[in-house]
């Protein structure tokens, strides 16, 4: 970072409870922090991949604090064109802190360039309220966590792996035995939506929802097929899923809707993290709020606690 | 054998930027890690994680000893005036009084006492040093640790 004013800088930092690391960590002073991602067409090509860029954002937010500054660098010629494109990047551009568009002909002298004129930037103060809500939030469920009740969850067994029609015939099957109410396709709206300026039918969608009676809340039930291949943005995107699910737009203003939420993450598969730290994506996916099952009898335990 | 500056570099530049870092005090920690970001440039293998340890325990130590210092000197708090901290006392003082209402949650609080019990197996044994995956391990409680402190309140 030549000739940029810098107290302090590293290129490809490492901090070990991020799922995806930031390519730059700046501070331009004591007691500020700018953390930046370089995006481009190829990190959100898709709406899960999207999801997941945001999940970095509230990560930072959670670990280094709000006032940190996540700065996106759009490293292409020009903002991303086409309706789905569009709506993907206003999501990013609604919440990160500053995005900005950076020719990708000349990266290096541009980027620098770039920096140097967004030194001064500032956490953006509307969505404080979001990111200490959701701090108070996954800390409450953090202080219930305790890792022997999830040893199932990173057993060195080989998993045994089902393919998810197949699952969801299963769990179908066990509620019409169980008298379980449930629907298939169930979609819900967040916050998500606001924040982005998206349209309704961009809620989140899961493959069936189902509660204990008529009257009760319907828990809405997701299933993950984890393999190492392409876990951490699967997981990204669960995070940010997690969050979400959790928040309605009311007025001008991103408000927490309490705990009635159950959301049920059914694992196919190991959820050991790294060698050092094996609990790291049970913790987080805890974290947020996903009640964790790997049977169909967990699922239907955790849906008639609701009675 | 690992020499970990990459973390190292991350927990300084981190610990830099977070509010923290202009209290008076914390400046002493920054240049504690600023000593554990040279140790890396340490050639003999032992030599360097005997220094790595040491630092990083002093720096969490003192982070910690600061931000309960600065919290039971606040009027209205739980006043417990100390010659000084220990990493006991400190962790004893969050758990018990919070800071601002914070606490360590308790993954955090139990990696903080496995870093006591580390920190006193390796700097009191006698020719004991960690493999590269302990000193992975004992490197990320440190900064999981001090991720989670800078987000309490000032």
């Amino acid at each position: 970072m030549k000739g940029l004013d810098l107290r302090s800088y590293q290129q490809n930092p490492f901090l070990p409870d991020l799922l995806h690391q930031p390519d730059f960590l700046l501070v331009p002073e004591l007691g500020r922090l700018i953390v930046v991602y370089v995006l481009s067409s190829h990190s959100i090509a898709t709406w899960r991949e999207t999801l997941a860029a945001v999940e970095d954002l509230f990560e930072v937010k959670q670990q280094c604090g709000e006032a940190t500054v996540v700065y996106g660098i759009w490293m292409e010629d020009a903002r991303p064109s086409g309706r789905e494109n569009e709506q993907r990047f206003e999501l990013l551009a609604g919440l990160f802190d500053q995005i900005d568009v950076l020719s990708a002909s000349e990266p290096v002298r541009g980027l620098h360039a770039q920096i140097r004129d967004r030194l001064q930037l500032r956490a953006r103060t509307e969505l404080l309220d979001l990111w200490r809500q959701e701090r108070e939030r996954t800390t409450a469920n953090l202080q219930r966590f305790r890792e022997k009740w999830f040893k199932q969850f990173v057993t060195e067994e080989p998993p045994k792996r089902i393919g998810q029609s197949q699952l969801l015939r299963g769990i179908e099957q066990s509620f019409e035995r169980t008298g379980i109410v449930f629907e298939r396709n169930f979609r819900v709206r967040t916050a998500k939506e606001h924040l982005a300026g998206l349209p309704e039918r961009n809620s989140f969608r899961f493959p069936i929802a189902a509660r204990a009676a008529l009257g009760h809340e319907l828990a809405p039930i997701e299933t993950l097929s984890f393999d190492r291949a392409d876990a951490r943005t699967k997981l990204r995107y669960l995070m940010t899923k997690g969050r979400l699910l959790h928040y309605v737009y009311v007025g001008d203003r991103v408000l927490y809707q309490g705990g009635r939420r159950r959301p049920i993450l059914h694992i196919d598969g190991n959820l050991a993290g790294p060698e050092h730290d094996p609990y790291r994506y049970v913790r987080s996916l805890v974290s947020v709020g996903w009640h964790l099952t790997n049977s169909i009898e967990a699922i239907e335990e955790v849906i008639l606690a609701d009675l | 054998m690992q020499t970990f500056r990459r973390e190292i570099a991350s927990i300084l530049t981190t610990l830099s930027g977070s509010p923290w870092a202009t209290h008076p005090g914390v400046q002493k920690v920054l240049t504690e890690y600023g000593h554990l970001a040279e140790a890396a440039r340490t050639p003999h293998a032992t030599r360097r994680i005997s220094l790595q340890i040491f630092h990083a325990s002093r720096a969490i130590d003192s982070l910690l000893a600061q931000i309960a210092g600065n919290e039971a000197a606040k009027p209205g708090t739980a006043n417990h005036t100390k010659p000084f901290w220990t990493l006991g006392s400190s962790l004893h003082y969050i758990e018990h009084h919070s800071i601002g209402g914070r606490k360590f949650i308790p993954a955090t609080k139990t990696d903080l006492d496995l870093l006591t019990i580390d920190r006193n197996t390796y700097l009191h044994g006698a020719d004991v040093f960690p493999t590269d995956v302990q000193m992975r391990l004992f490197l990320t409680r440190t900064v999981k640790a001090l991720q989670e402190a800078i987000t309490f309140p000032m």
